[in-house]
């Protein structure tokens, strides 16, 4: 019992009309297609309808119309997620925050800037670089990612190893909850109560939608050092990354990547002249000019203790963006090899990281699939990449269990499920991995708090079976790859719902 | 009470206050428990839960003082016997440590891989790492290296009815789930008694720099120093009143406290610059340098009232005008057993004395005042104003002043982790 998700009614239509203007509510399952999935194209699903408000007051109008007729709504920026958390389930309306790109205002004295949920990271950054600041988490889709989407997901990016997640940089919000009223988190001055804020940032579009956010902003390094070791031996490198951590510095960043990446790299345009090695670690501090060289010139010699083959140091800008080539374009470069590619996002301490590097490299051998990898090895967060061919199903099955071993091998190791790629609806089977029941449970009970109807982002997060509170009468298909996942709401005869059950079954490829 | 409480816990758990360092508001409690591991502690806090028992979480018993004088009377539920690190790896730059450990445990532990925790509040000897976390204090070294709400990965948590759970994990960067560290981080014990937290560490610098600039007045250090001061890329600058400079054996002035962390050349580099700024600081030697940073916390950390003003730093003015108009007498003169100093560079004044002024009525009605008016000037978004420790305040004082639009939310959340509502009652903000 699958069908696509069901229109909206006239009369509600004709409201959210009303309060965002006719243009900003698209219903039309044409104009509809571009939402049907975020940056985990794998999963997709066809949203009913479309709103686009305009600032915080029409969010608010919507929301709480929405609520009225007990529709869902998921929130969505520039759709780059990873985790199909933009994916509208339930039969939910997408409540897309691109109008609202405005940066409202900018303090440069006290360093921070005020802006709507839609503005896109590397835009603030550039926005407020002629003030001598910028904004520090740099996820690597930050040409096109908005802000919002990096409060809602807790994003992180090279950067974070010396500058922490989203949060850290995070000091305030107005939030349209999910009955449509509107509270502030955080702002000036200190917290007095629950941290509300803190809890808010990264709860994937579940507790509700921030309309205004004040970022803080850093001060623009006075130099940047980067350098490019290059390692014959895998292990070397890891070995390098803990004894740069172990030996008391503190890179901005300090990146991975292997072997297959840098092949695909420089079989690409970014080719950047780099040999045929096992890895290669990009190193880069910043901050105060004074004492930058001699903490590059450490790192150098930690490589090369490690035994690094060759470290280049880039004299100039241009030879920097060179540098980085090796990491920044290799999810590009791998993209080309296959149809498909799966992005994996899972962390560990760092000290395990030779130990998991060689596991993550079995797994893909016993399921005989290529893998790259090409990652924050400073943090410990690893980005195994798996190219594949979606109409195999036998090597969908194949990349599916890897993924699922390579979560093993990553928990085992003290690790977590995910490092900035959030949960979404790809990783909720994964949560009883690291959480128990009784956490779990607590968790949904923080969400009900928030949004107690389930109405903001529905079945996010959470395995469906812990927390139920959508009761919608929903009843639709996702496709992920060949496999058809059907979602119904068993509605009792009085009405209530015993919760969403949740069947698969594979079918045939098409 | 006490004779079912020994029955579920064991004899050696469940003592009886009378020599007991733990006092809350001045008050005896009626039993302190002292479990030996986190099974017996939510043993303690279910049967509390089931008897309706009020309940006061801790550490080593520094801080029971703040906030409103508990509802009812509770028994002190202490960490101090959860103490030691369980993994440290230094590569990892993270350690997981018993919520009862010291603070000062912690630092040493990892001082020897040239390792900091960076979490610096005003504490007495002994503080515990659970009850730093707990409320989120901090010290000057916030400016560059963070408060407990950056550092702590992840905890285990035991909430009000006994549930052990885990939050949160022990790697620097995960996205897994809801952040539940987030609200436990600054609750106050009113979620839950922490019994492990997993705390990110950063290098411990190789040289460590102090100028002290001073000056008549405060205008003149932050016009004319600060500014120059905040381009050296400070790991902290504390801005001290007169009396507070006095009381740590500095001259009797305003002065300006800028330290640099960092490799040699970065610090050299941060000396030069310093000392070519108006004002001519004088440099410290490392020692001194630590000594005076000690007493500086060790002064704060007597407090017995203390009021926190905090706003944008470029408002500071406002706050120290408000801390100083706070001091005064009812002569006008600004009394010297009041202290007063700021995290220049995060816009956070604390004013505090270190003797109690229940017997002074005069006293407390200017402070009362005093807070209310600079919470009227702040108004909600321009900053807040609260009473951390301002233990005779007079009834109906609300000493975190959070605004009334949150309180459901706040609410519902206290629901969920301590249904029965036994946590530290009537004290926090729900």
């Amino acid at each position: 019992m699958t069908t696509e998700a069901v229109a909206l009614d006239a009369a509600l239509t004709k409201r959210l009309r009303t309060i965002v203007g006719r243009d900003n509510v698209v219903t039309d399952p044409d104009a509809l297609l571009v939402y049907e999935s975020d940056g985990l194209t794998a999963w997709r699903l066809r949203p009913r309808a479309l709103v686009m408000p305009g600032g915080t007051e029409e969010t608010a109008e919507v929301i709480r119309a929405l609520a009225e007729a007990n529709v869902p709504f998921v929130p969505r920026g520039a759709g780059t997620g990873l985790s199909g958390g933009a994916l509208a389930l339930e039969n939910a309306v997408v409540l897309s925050l691109a109008r609202m790109d405005r940066i409202l205002h900018i303090d440069a004295g006290n360093a921070f800037a005020v802006v709507q949920p839609g503005v896109a990271n590397a835009r603030l950054s550039a926005a407020t670089r002629p003030f001598g600041l910028y904004y520090a988490p740099d996820p690597s889709s930050q040409t096109v990612c908005t802000i919002g989407g990096n409060v809602a997901e807790n994003a992180g990016g090279p950067h974070c190893m010396k500058y922490g997640v989203t949060v850290n940089h995070i000091l305030g919000a107005t939030v349209v909850l999910p009955d449509g009223s509107t509270v502030r988190f955080g702002g000036p001055g200190e917290n007095t109560g629950y941290d509300l804020l803190g809890v808010f940032v990264g709860s994937e579009g579940t507790f509700g939608v921030a309309t205004e956010i004040t970022v803080r902003l850093l001060r623009l390094p006075e130099r940047v050092e980067t350098l490019l070791a290059l390692f014959a031996d895998i292990d070397d490198a890891s070995r390098a990354v803990s004894a740069i951590v172990a030996e008391g510095l503190l890179p901005a960043a300090l990146e991975m990547v292997d072997r297959e990446a840098i092949r695909a790299v420089e079989a690409s345009v970014y080719a950047a002249g780099l040999p045929d090695v096992a890895g290669a670690l990009v190193i880069e501090f910043d901050g105060a000019a004074a004492g930058l060289d001699e903490d590059a010139e450490r790192a150098r010699e930690i490589c090369t203790r490690m035994g690094a083959t060759e470290v280049r140091r880039a004299h100039d800008d241009a030879e920097r963006q060179r540098l980085w080539h090796a990491r920044k374009k290799a999810f590009g470069a791998m993209g080309r090899l296959a149809p498909d590619v799966l992005v994996q996002d899972a962390v560990v301490p760092r000290s395990r990281l030779p130990q998991v590097l060689h596991t993550v490299y079995a797994i893909a051998a016993e399921n005989g699939l290529r893998l790259c990898n090409t990652f924050h090895a400073g943090d410990g967060n690893l980005h195994p990449v798996i190219p594949f061919d979606r109409r195999n199903p036998e090597e969908v099955r194949s990349v599916e269990r890897a993924s699922r071993e390579i979560m093993q091998a990553c928990i085992e190791a003290g690790g977590s499920i995910t490092g900035e790629h959030g949960v979404g609806i790809d990783k909720r089977e994964y949560m009883p991995l690291i959480f128990s029941e009784s956490e779990m449970e607590l968790m949904c009970s923080v969400r009900r708090v928030f949004n107690p109807r389930g109405l903001a982002n529905p079945a996010k997060v959470l395995p469906v079976r812990v927390c139920r509170e959508w009761v919608g009468p929903a009843t639709h298909r996702v496709e992920n790859g060949n496999r058809v996942i059907a979602m119904a709401a068993a509605i009792r005869a009085d009405g209530t719902s015993d919760g969403v059950q949740r069947t698969e079954r594979v079918t045939e490829s098409t | 009470m006490i004779e079912r409480l020994r029955e579920v816990l064991g004899e050696d758990v469940v003592s009886e206050a009378d020599f007991s360092p733990f006092r809350v508001h001045g008050r005896t409690p009626p039993a302190i428990v002292s479990p030996w591991n986190t099974d017996q502690a939510a043993a303690a806090l279910r049967l509390c839960t089931e008897n309706g028992w009020p309940v006061e979480p801790a550490g080593a018993g520094s801080w029971l003082d703040w906030g409103r004088p508990p509802d009812r009377a509770g028994i002190v539920l202490s960490t101090e016997r959860m103490a030691g690190v369980t993994e440290f790896e230094p590569a990892d730059l993270t350690i997981s440590v018993a919520a009862g450990t010291p603070l000062a445990e912690v630092e040493e532990t990892v001082a020897v891989d040239r390792q900091t925790l960076g979490l610096d509040p005003p504490a007495r000897p002994g503080a515990t790492i659970g009850a730093t976390i707990a409320l989120a204090a901090a010290g000057p070294l916030r400016l560059s290296l963070g408060t407990p709400r950056d550092t702590v990965l992840g905890l285990e948590l035991i909430t009000g009815d006994g549930r052990i759970v885990r939050i949160g994990g022990r790697v620097v960067k995960n996205v897994a789930g809801y952040d539940l560290v987030r609200l436990i981080v600054g609750s106050r014990g009113t979620l839950g008694l922490i019994t492990l937290a997993h705390v990110k560490l950063r290098p411990a610098p190789d040289t460590d720099l102090t100028a002290v600039f001073a000056a008549d007045s405060p205008e003149w250090l932050m016009d004319r120093v600060y500014g120059a001061a905040a381009k050296v890329w400070p790991a902290a600058v504390e801005l001290l009143a007169p009396a507070t400079a006095a009381a740590i054996g500095r001259p009797s002035r305003w002065c300006l406290f800028v330290r640099c962390r960092g490799n040699s050349p970065f610090v050299a580099e941060a000396r030069r610059r310093l000392a070519a700024i108006a004002g001519n600081p004088d440099f410290l030697s490392e020692s001194d340098a630590a000594h005076l940073w000690e007493n500086f916390a060790n002064l704060e950390a007597q407090a017995r009232v203390a009021v926190r003003f905090a706003t944008l730093p470029t408002r500071l003015g406002d706050s120290l005008g408000m801390a100083r108009a706070a001091a005064e007498g009812p002569d006008g003169q600004s009394a010297d057993d009041w202290f007063i100093a700021a995290h220049a560079g995060s816009g956070i004044v604390r004013l505090w004395r270190n003797e109690t002024i229940d017997r002074d009525a005069g006293r407390t009605a200017i402070l009362v005042r005093s807070i209310a008016e600079a919470r009227r000037l702040f108004g909600h978004d321009g900053g807040t104003v609260t009473a951390p420790l301002f233990p005779q305040g007079p009834d109906g004082f609300d000493p975190f002043g959070q605004p009334p639009a949150l309180h459901e939310l706040m609410s519902g959340i206290r629901r969920v982790f301590d249904p029965a509502g036994i946590l530290t009652p009537g004290r926090f903000v729900v």
